[in-house]
């Protein structure tokens, strides 16, 4: 069955970062929305991923290594609406 | 049908198909216009009569499309239709629940409307024109909009209104003053009805089936347009000449190819419209098949210099093709204008213990682009969009604070965005 997981990755950046940071993002082919925002997270980034391997995959070998980033919180989507 | 989660991860660049559907849309509006021009200037045809014959064909051509798009094939695995590639949520031609099949009936019955008001201006003047003239629309749904919320304009509204009203009558100007009746037709019956079938459709696209699963435009496309050409049929009727029937017959066969054309690259524009929708945000993909106001200009030149007179009367006075292109650029200018406004937020929530599901709670709140439940700390994420900051305060958050069992709200305003 080909199920796709998404996920969010909610995460907060070192100052002066962001950009670094953002590139860096942009190379993971399965995140969908990256989104800089103000507020308590720094950057949004929406993943869609084949099985949960291949999210644990993404945060572990490419999120954690991503130099800039103070910690991050990953949220599974359960259920999405959209328009 | 499939629920959203069951989708494959695309392996190409969900960038590069994003632009590619936005931007094909706007292509796509111009070459279905661009056929209905050449159709009617080669063949010396009444419009009404084009437009009747057109649109029925249209319908059976659309069946026919979404009939074959309906064959089952395996894919990864799994049994899905052939058209779950034009849309994940499309399964089978079928008869759609009560519900959002009385929306469609309501925005087939404006759509015949505006459809018929369309027809009418195609018989007196080229793509250049009408692209724009459609555009209108979007000064109709501003005011909607606010006139439901009670809500002031935002300067942003006020400049964008006042661009694309002067734009359009910029492009309906004549030598010998404004062409009051095209404008009266464009101003009156084509975007007031264009307006009623926009919020009937986002009505429908909305509404959910069952968990996770929404109507498919395909099914959409297939209702509304019976409805729309049984609407517009019986307003056409009176109106058309006495030998209609003997003229579809003779020029049936010689304008086959233009209404095919026409009909499936309108379908085509239609399914890239909702599949860009599904990959970006509504305004991006406004403002990108708004191209479609600009390519209107050289196709009708380009036309006119390969088949003489088919592509519509090219006015030879270049003083109006400057209005005409100031006109264009004041449309587009409006409609880029009201869309990079928009504000977007991301709004986190916890709910809390021994909530319920307040998922489709959520969603129902306009401005709710996307509401997702999570597994972890936070409970929803929701995308939400308005015109400015205020706004979202006003218009959504505290929309969202009402809802009962909710524990904690964090807005995340978004100021830079990658797709």
């Amino acid at each position: 069955m080909a199920e796709s997981v998404m996920a969010y990755v909610l995460m907060e950046i070192e100052i002066g970062k962001t950009d670094d940071v953002v590139e860096h993002l942009r190379k993971i082919p399965q995140a969908t929305k990256i989104a800089v925002t103000t507020g308590g997270y720094d950057i949004v980034m929406l993943l869609e991923v084949a099985n949960l391997e291949e999210l644990y995959d993404i945060t572990v070998h490419h999120i954690h290594t991503t130099p800039g980033i103070k910690d991050t919180q990953t949220a599974v989507v359960e259920k999405m609406m959209t328009v | 049908m499939s629920s959203v989660n069951q989708r494959p991860v695309s392996k190409r660049s969900s960038s590069t198909i994003f632009y590619t559907l936005a931007i094909g849309t706007g292509v796509m509006r111009t070459l279905s216009v661009a056929f209905d021009t050449v159709a009617i200037n080669t063949i010396d045809i009444d419009p009404i009569i084009y437009g009747f014959l057109a649109q029925w064909v249209s319908f059976i051509v659309t069946v026919l499309i979404v009939a074959i798009v309906s064959i089952r094939q395996t894919a990864n695995g799994r049994r899905q239709s052939l058209g779950y590639n034009l849309d994940p949520d499309f399964d089978r031609l079928r008869i759609l629940p009560k519900k959002p099949m009385l929306y469609l009936i309501a925005s087939g019955f404006f759509a015949g409307i505006s459809t018929l008001s369309y027809y009418i201006l195609i018989g007196s003047t080229d793509a250049s024109n009408v692209l724009p003239y459609g555009q209108l629309v979007i000064i109709y749904l501003l005011i909607g909009d606010l006139l439901a919320e009670k809500d002031t304009p935002t300067i942003i509204e006020i400049q964008s209104i006042i661009s694309i009203l002067f734009g359009v009558l910029l492009v309906g100007a004549t030598p010998g003053g404004f062409d009051i009746p095209s404008l009266l037709i464009v101003l009156g019956p084509m975007n007031i009805s264009s307006a009623f079938v926009t919020y009937y459709q986002r009505k429908t696209k909305r509404h959910e089936i069952r968990p996770g699963l929404r109507v498919d435009s395909l099914n959409m496309r297939v209702w509304s347009l019976l409805v729309l050409n049984s609407v517009m049929s019986f307003l056409m009727l009176p109106i058309m000449p006495a030998d209609s029937w003997q003229v579809m017959i003779d020029y049936f066969v010689p304008l086959l190819w233009m209404m095919v054309g026409s009909s499936v690259t309108i379908f085509l524009a239609l399914v890239m419209y909702a599949r860009a929708l599904g990959k970006g945000s509504m305004s991006i993909v406004n403002s990108l098949s708004a191209i479609s106001v600009v390519l209107g200009v050289p196709v009708t030149l380009i036309g006119n210099a390969l088949v003489p007179g088919a592509f519509g009367i090219i006015e030879s006075d270049s003083f109006m093709w400057i209005l005409t292109i100031f006109g264009i650029v004041l449309v587009m200018i409006g409609i880029v204008a009201i869309q990079a406004a928009d504000v977007r937020s991301i709004v986190l929530i916890k709910v809390k213990p021994q909530v319920g599901d307040i998922l489709p709670e959520l969603f129902d709140i306009r401005g709710v682009e996307k509401a997702a439940a999570l597994a972890g700390t936070q409970d929803y994420l929701l995308t939400i969009k308005s015109r400015n900051l205020a706004k979202t305060r006003t218009k959504i958050l505290e929309k969202i604070q009402k809802i009962r069992g909710i524990d904690h709200i964090e807005t995340l305003v978004i100021i830079r965005e990658y797709k």
